[in-house]
């Protein structure tokens, strides 16, 4: 009775994610339908106004929309996360697959990998931001290198597996060339683990972009991001408390949406993690 | 053990060359040259050339790499462009705090997650397993400078109990300089927790389900000597797994947390070095950060071969 519960349980999880991810992304795709304001117009008589009928979530230090800024700073997450996600998904596949795959090549990949996995996460991407130059564009970048090596290990560890069962051998036997064996065999066993990494890393991605925003390395002002928006939030904590609220609250339940459904797709697509929770 | 250490020390080598060039490409890859930092834009050329004869930037990037390798293992970083003193004093300076704050956020972390963890594996899909579930989900996704905020709005705005902002060092106290640390601690601290908790409890569940515990179980003994005696000491690898893991991810969050709560840590000093374009100050952070988490995973790695002797002699 008990697991059946937390079966049911796990599923409302999973279907309040998958809502949630959904509505973030139609967000970012309808944001200025939804937005009831101009994101970027302001109105200094109108500064620092708590939350009212004409402005749900309030108003900036400069009389800017809080609501409307929310819903555009959406396009920000999205754009940076999916990017990452299609980068890391690349490079990670690509870099995995050939350690995994070729004995001369796994020491060094792996070491490289082992090499960006010793920087702390925001540590590196802040410091290539600085290398390269803080916009939208870098920080996608930026979170791709930290964030490859990850996805490269669970590749590698997909395809050290694979390349020793009967089916890769026979396709070898056969006489299939390396490419062939890695596009129609390696590749689409990869697939599934890979799925459920991508809406971590899309979570993590989403959290960082919100954290180099908030130091200033990532998305400039006036453009709203989450990030951003908080670290005017932190300036105004004193005066405008509800400045700080609805950024976060956005920030949460995007990146708990992910990861709700990325347990969701882990139990529905790897059948050993069942009933694991 | 020793062969075990060795081993592992010599697995070690290589990251470290390949962190140092990770390090040293990052700056000398970026556009302009370093010279420009000690020049007026309208410097003759004999000086521009002077000037980099004197920064050794007129020799090949591999001498220039070995140099300033060979510089970094005798602990000599460099200069700070911005200060003109030794970046390992500025390091020196900065690293106390950043260590306190992360110590005692891996503390608060460990000492919350590991039993909640525990617990909500030995009962499963209770009220309690449930609770936790939602501490762990929440904790994952809120950013923990967002938390801070609340936090200090919370604490020191509403409530006045602790300060809002800065670090005292203990040497000027400890009561004060613990009052500083609560706040940024819980900030840090929470999605840590949350990772430890998470780990603890399916690496729990996993070793709840091998034979050995059913067979344990079948012969009768106790319930809580089969969870706490057989199961627990073979369920220490993943929790330390993780312990290492959220070390790591402390020392990366601490970066935004301490620009939170004005912290005058290594965080701070790297986020305005980066305004401020200090490559050697970058540069000095990033290596000796990288070079702690290559300890703290080697320290792990070792202690697993202390819990389980199967990879002792493996």
């Amino acid at each position: 009775m008990g697991s059946v519960r937390r079966v049911l349980f796990r599923n409302q999880l999973t279907t309040i994610g998958t809502f949630i991810t959904v509505a973030t992304l139609v967000m970012a795709a309808f944001a200025p339908w939804l937005a009831t304001h101009d994101p970027l117009r302001t109105n200094v008589r109108n500064r620092l106004q708590p939350p009212s009928a004409e402005h749900w979530m309030g108003t900036d230090e400069a009389g800017r929309d809080i609501f409307s800024r929310a819903i555009y700073g959406a396009r920000v997450s999205v754009r940076v996360g999916y990017a990452v996600v299609a980068l890391t998904t690349l490079f990670g596949l690509a870099i995995g697959v050939a350690a995994g795959y070729y004995r001369w090549l796994d020491g060094l990949l792996m070491r490289s990998m082992d090499a960006l996995m010793a920087f702390p996460s925001i540590f590196l991407a802040i410091a290539i931001l600085a290398a390269l130059g803080p916009n939208e564009t870098n920080v996608i970048w930026a979170l791709t290198i930290t964030l490859t090596p990850a996805t490269a290990r669970i590749v590698r560890g997909v395809v050290l597996s694979l390349k020793e069962l009967d089916f890769v051998s026979g396709a070898r036997a056969l006489g299939a060339r390396d490419l062939r064996i890695l596009l129609r065999h390696v590749v689409p066993n990869s697939l599934a683990p890979l799925i459920v990494q991508s809406t971590f890393v899309l979570g993590v991605a989403i959290l960082s972009e919100a954290g180099l925003s908030f130091v200033g390395a990532g998305t400039a002002p006036p453009t709203p991001s989450w990030g951003n928006m908080l670290a005017d939030a932190k300036r105004y904590l004193f005066v405008a408390p509800w400045m700080s609220y609805f950024p976060g609250l956005f920030i949460v339940f995007g990146v708990l949406g992910l990861n709700l459904l990325g347990d969701g797709l882990r139990d529905a697509l790897d059948p050993r993690m069942r009933g694991h929770g | 053990m020793t062969t075990f250490v060795v081993r592992r020390l010599i697995v070690t080598i290589p990251v470290v060359l390949l962190v140092g060039i990770a390090a040293f490409l990052l700056v000398n890859l970026t556009p302009g040259d370093p010279a420009d930092f000690f020049l007026d834009p309208d410097s003759p050329a004999e000086e521009v050339v002077r000037v980099r004869e004197r920064l050794g930037l007129d020799q090949p990037l591999p001498v220039q790499f070995v140099r300033w390798f060979g510089g970094v293992l005798r602990g000599d970083l460099g200069n700070s462009f911005h200060e003109k003193r030794p970046v390992i004093d500025m390091f020196a300076r900065a690293f106390p705090p950043t260590i306190y704050l992360t110590l005692t956020s891996l503390f608060l972390a460990v000492v919350l997650a590991v039993p909640i963890g525990i617990f909500s594996a030995i009962r499963q899909n209770s009220v309690l397993d449930r609770f936790a579930t939602v501490f762990v989900l929440i904790g994952v996704a809120t950013p923990n400078f967002w938390l801070g905020l609340l936090l200090i709005q919370l604490f020191a705005v509403n409530l006045g109990w602790l300060p809002a902002q800065g670090f005292v060092r203990p040497e000027q106290g400890w009561w004060p300089s613990l009052r500083t640390l609560i706040l940024p601690s819980i900030a840090l601290g929470y999605s840590g927790a949350a990772l430890i908790a998470r780990m603890t409890r399916s690496g729990m569940l996993e070793v709840l389900r091998q034979d050995y515990v059913r067979t344990a179980r079948a012969k009768g003994i106790a319930e809580n000597r089969v969870n706490y005696v057989h199961a627990l000491r073979n369920a220490f690898n993943p929790i330390l797994t993780v312990i290492g893991l959220a070390v790591t991810s402390l020392i990366s969050g601490s970066l935004v947390v301490e620009l939170v709560f004005n912290f005058p840590g290594v965080g701070r000093l790297v986020v305005d070095s980066v305004f401020r374009r200090d490559y050697p100050v970058i540069q000095g952070s990033l290596l000796l950060i990288a070079g702690i988490t290559i300890v703290v995973n080697l320290v792990v790695d070792l202690l697993y071969a202390v819990t389980d002797p199967r990879i002792r002699y493996g």
